[in-house]
């Protein structure tokens, strides 16, 4: 279709905002990465690439931040699909329309609560060594008790754990709507031909929620990698050594608590870039016709 | 048509929501406009402590009727991200701001606070502590005026209950520190049932860390401004601590789990907790009393000599953009007077900035449960120029690093990785 | 549903697997609501039970002393409203001029669009900060307001679900001489119904949980929002649980009426799902 009026009417505004505080923001980023910035100086010097070529030296440490971000984020990922896919299955299943209501908003509660307070929840309540629900059932069945925030390999199993329970609501809404949405008549003559239960799934449901498929996938993957709030709070240190730093993490860290403003927009500048990519990959493989007309 | 239609609704948006703002705006042009009338208003940003500050404003508004103060409390937690946006060029902020030293270094350096006035840095510099004021400063000049001191190390909270029942007397030397500590601690697991001297939390880690390495007559910062912990010192302190872990007098739990040593102490599943004076007030949340449940004693030195390192703590600042710069120095003179300040630090139980108040008879009298406290404030030695919440990061993550992983192959290896990392922080003078 | 139909066996497993999965699911949320009854006395003594001993409102209480929540309950609902209304109808229309229509420099707006969503957050915020200061929107509720009024995932969210929609509608639509506006009116917005439910629901969620904006944006404690009190009970040495926890409580239930309000819609099925 073609109207140059309409489409211009409602571009110039909504794009005008998202060029305001999105995109002059992010070149603004892009400047501030090749100064040495502070934020209480009204004029800045220019560093030229000293901050990219710090990122160099310190490639050791960035890499293995990088590769902590990597593996939480395609853990999480996976872990998600596999239990929001399952349980909003078994929800599409229930034959009543109260239970099916009651089961999804119980899933969706910790996405309702903000994820500072669910964080502090867990830290407080479940996984304090002293009393926690965790070391409680651990000391109840005999099982040696932990101290879950402190070894560094349990840590980043923790946030894990804890991201999927704060955030698999959102994919269960929605995969469970969109499961509901398949027309019925192609699933019943499924199960005429003798398709089983997992059959049906793979290879009739999964494939007609496609786009939906798609687009969580990209977008899961999207906030996962830019998690934040739950290792700030979880993992106030980053880990030992950093073991449990993520990429948004550090970059936090360093320009806010290290003052270090230049050096973390080069470090976010990477990430953009290494986000970018990603997300052509997965849309590539996921064969999504972006910009299908 | 559908253009205008479209674009109309969209105003009518963003004109709902501007309005909502620009009323905010007018009433807040409106008040000061109203009050400017006959007084000027001087706006204080401080720490959230419900009620502290009222006697005080009172007071300086009845010496001074010709000022009025407006006063902004934050949570502890918001204050450090509204001081840094707040002192930003562009910025709107208050005049005053009640903060801490750690949060304001960069700031000093950048000039974006302002010299505090001749007459005041005087002051400062005869009668203040130097360890407290130290932070406030850069090169010559004070850019800020201490409230308190914030000293870490030098005395711990004991259990004085769980010592009678089992007829133990409060260590005196550092071996026999941890000879009880080792008697008396029990671990089960991964997890301490009974601690016994525990220094291992947000704060004691990295004071008594210091502590030990001054004790021992070394240092950790070197002479072209740089910080090196992997000195035979700095290296065998950190063995120490590393030893008491893995000898499971205390553990790594407090750092992970954000508690402190004093709260095992009151409980009652700790015989000693290295932490400042500032815990004793808490003792009664948790139905203990002072004297009769718990005491505050003398940490046992590691070395022959007390050496300690500490950091300047809350203190007062003025934004170098600040309109009002008379006024708000006005203010911060009235509250950092001797009496008034002796004042406040007794309401607020703080240790004192001011020598003249560590000395003061009458003040010496309201902290008789810790006095020997004002004895070693002087000999704090300033921690350095260097982000202190850094050095905690750094040292805590050490030491996990060494008690639990092999990432490191040595202590040394260990030390090194803090001393960069701390190092990089530096503010310069 | 049939009477008569039979139980299946499957049916039985999954109720009692979703049944066990919910459990645990709500222990995190049950053990926020007992501490939020707790006092602090009862939480440093007793640290190992869960149940208060004995019930208290001293955490709303102190919550309730501590900060103004009613003003701040105040400037959130205002502001929760004004942003899901906005981002309701930008991203459907925005997503529908992206969806169908045809113009110069599309590929690249959209493109700029998706760029956008991948860009670390924690940097924005600082030359954001300075762009709210530089546009006259410091310390309003404006600055907390405008930037969210346009939502990149719900523009792209909409587009996808209007590529989705059967063009027969839209000739139909054409036929009967529909003007822009009007096909956007009646053949748009009445098809993605579940999904403007779903998009309905997550922005009122995360403008009502916005902590940050409010934060650094705003200087005068009146015209802060509810999340903020998130953090007025964490002190220098340590925190408040109980009110925390009563905070959490009081932060979750008018989410809860949200959720229950929009999630009707998207019962039906969200659209994505026919290509």
């Amino acid at each position: 279709m073609k109207s140059s009026k309409f489409v211009l009417g409602v571009l110039v505004p909504g794009m005008g905002l998202i060029l305001l505080f999105c995109i002059i923001p992010l070149i603004y980023g892009l400047g501030i990465s090749f100064c040495d910035y502070s934020v209480y100086r009204t004029s800045q010097e220019f560093a030229g690439l000293k901050n990219y070529m710090k990122l160099l030296e310190n490639a050791e440490l960035v890499k293995k931040i990088v590769g902590n971000t990597f593996k939480y984020s395609i853990v999480t990922v996976l872990g998600n699909f596999i239990l929001s896919l399952t349980i909003a299955q078994m929800i599409v299943r229930m034959q009543s329309n109260a239970l099916k209501t009651i089961f999804r908003v119980i899933f969706f509660l910790p996405c309702i609560a903000p994820t500072v307070g669910t964080a502090m929840i867990w830290k407080t309540g479940l996984l304090s060594t002293n009393g926690g629900v965790f070391n409680n059932i651990l000391e109840y069945f005999g099982v040696a008790v932990q101290n879950w925030l402190g070894s560094t390999t349990l840590l980043m199993n923790v946030i894990i754990l804890f991201t999927l329970w704060m955030d698999i609501g959102f994919n269960i809404v929605i995969f469970s709507a969109a499961l509901e949405n398949i027309p019925q008549e192609l699933v019943e003559a499924s199960k005429v031909d003798g398709a089983g239960a997992w059959y049906q799934f793979f290879k009739i449901r999964l494939p007609l929620m496609g786009r939906t498929f798609s687009f969580v996938c990209v977008t899961t993957m999207l906030s996962y990698f830019q998690a934040f709030t739950q290792f700030k709070i979880l993992s106030k240190t980053g880990g030992a050594n950093y073991s449990a730093t993520v990429l948004p993490y550090y970059i936090y860290m360093e320009s806010f608590k290290n003052n270090n403003m230049g050096y973390a927009s080069a470090i976010a500048m990477v990430s953009f870039v290494l986000i970018m990519i990603i997300t052509l990959i997965q849309l590539y493989l996921l064969r999504i016709d972006w910009s299908y007309e | 048509m559908y253009k205008k239609l479209l674009s109309v609704v969209l105003v009518m948006i963003l004109a709902g929501s501007l309005s909502a703002c620009g009323d905010g705006q007018k009433k807040e042009d409106k008040e000061t406009a109203g009050s400017e009338g006959e007084k000027e208003t001087i706006t204080l940003w401080a720490n959230k402590n419900e009620g502290a500050y009222d006697d005080l404003i009172k007071e300086f508004e009845d010496k001074f009727p010709q000022y009025k103060v407006e006063l902004t409390e934050w949570s502890y937690g918001d204050f450090s991200d509204k001081v840094m946006t707040s002192l930003m060029p562009d910025s709107e902020g208050a005049d005053v701001y009640y903060l801490w030293n750690d949060w304001i270094k960069e700031a000093i350096t950048s000039g974006a606070v302002s010299e505090i006035p001749e007459e005041l840095a005087a002051e400062v510099e005869e009668d203040f502590l130097p360890a407290a004021k130290e932070g406030y400063k850069k090169g010559d000049t004070y850019y800020g005026v201490p409230i308190e001191s914030n000293c870490e190390y030098g005395g711990m909270v004991v259990n004085k209950k769980l010592f009678e029942d089992n007829n133990l007397k409060y260590p005196v030397t550092w071996e026999e520190l941890r000879a009880i500590s080792k008697q008396v601690a029990v671990k089960e697991g991964e997890v301490m049932k009974m601690r016994g001297f525990d220094c291992i939390d947000w704060d004691a880690l990295l004071n008594n860390y210091l502590a030990m390495i001054l004790q021992q007559g070394g240092e950790y910062i070197m002479e072209d401004g740089s910080v090196d912990f992997a000195t035979e010192e700095g290296i065998k302190a950190f063995d120490e601590i590393k030893s008491m872990i893995m000898d499971g007098e205390n553990s790594l739990e407090s750092v992970t789990d954000w508690n402190s040593t004093y709260h095992m102490v009151y409980e009652g599943t700790g015989y000693m907790g290295s932490v400042g004076t500032w815990a004793l007030a808490s003792a009664a949340e948790v139905g203990k009393t002072v004297g009769v449940d718990v005491e505050y004693i003398p940490t046992p030195l590691y070395g022959d000599e007390l050496r300690y390192a500490a950091e300047s703590g809350w203190g007062l600042i003025v934004p170098e953009k600040c309109e009002k710069k008379e006024a708000a120095w006005e203010f911060v003179k009235f509250w950092t007077e001797k009496e008034n300040l002796q004042k406040y630090n007794e309401e607020q139980s703080q240790l004192p900035a001011r020598k003249s108040i560590c000395e003061d008879a009458g003040f010496r009298e309201s902290c008789k449960d810790y006095e020997f406290v004002l004895d070693i404030l002087p000999k704090g030695e300033y921690i350095g120029y260097y982000d202190t919440t850094a050095m905690r990061y750094a040292v805590i993550n050490a030491m996990i690093a060494v008690c639990t992983t092999d990432d490191y192959a040595s202590t040394k290896e260990a030390c090194e990785a803090m001393s960069k990392e701390v190092s990089d922080t530096y503010f310069g003078q | 549903m049939k009477i008569g139909r039979k139980i299946s066996v499957g049916g039985v497993v999954s109720f009692i697997f979703l049944t066990v999965f919910a459990v645990i699911f709500l222990f995190p949320m049950i053990w926020m609501f007992l501490t939020a009854f707790r006092t602090e006395l009862d939480l440093n003594v007793n640290g190992t039970s869960y149940v208060p001993r004995p019930w208290s409102l001293e955490g709303f209480q102190r919550a309730w002393e501590g900060a103004p929540l009613l003003t701040w309950a105040g400037n959130s609902i205002a502001m929760t409203a004004i942003i899901t209304v906005s981002v309701l109808f930008t991203s459907t229309l925005i997503g529908f001029v992206f969806a169908r229509y045809r113009f110069r420099m599309k590929k690249v707006l959209f493109m700029i669009i998706l760029a956008t969503m991948m860009v670390p957050g924690q940097i924005l915020m600082i030359p954001r900060f300075i762009m709210i200061q530089k546009v006259g929107l410091y310390n309003t509720l404006g600055a907390v307001i405008i930037p969210n009024l346009v939502s990149i995932y719900n523009i792209y969210l909409c587009k996808v679900n209007i590529e989705n929609l059967p063009e027969s509608l839209f000739d139909a639509a054409r036929l009967d001489g529909a003007g822009n506006f009007q096909m956007y009116r009646h053949v748009v917005i009445p098809n993605i119904l579940p999904t403007v439910g779903t998009i309905g629901c997550f922005t009122a969620l995360s403008a009502w949980n916005n902590y940050m904006d409010p934060l650094i944006y705003l200087n005068d404690i009146e015209k802060m929002t509810f999340p903020l009190a998130l953090s007025t009970f964490s002190g220098q040495h340590s925190v408040t649980i109980s009110a925390t926890m009563a905070v959490v409580l009081m932060n979750v239930v008018p989410m809860i009426i949200v959720f229950l309000v929009f999630q009707r819609y998207f019962i039906k099925g969200i659209n994505i799902v026919r290509r």
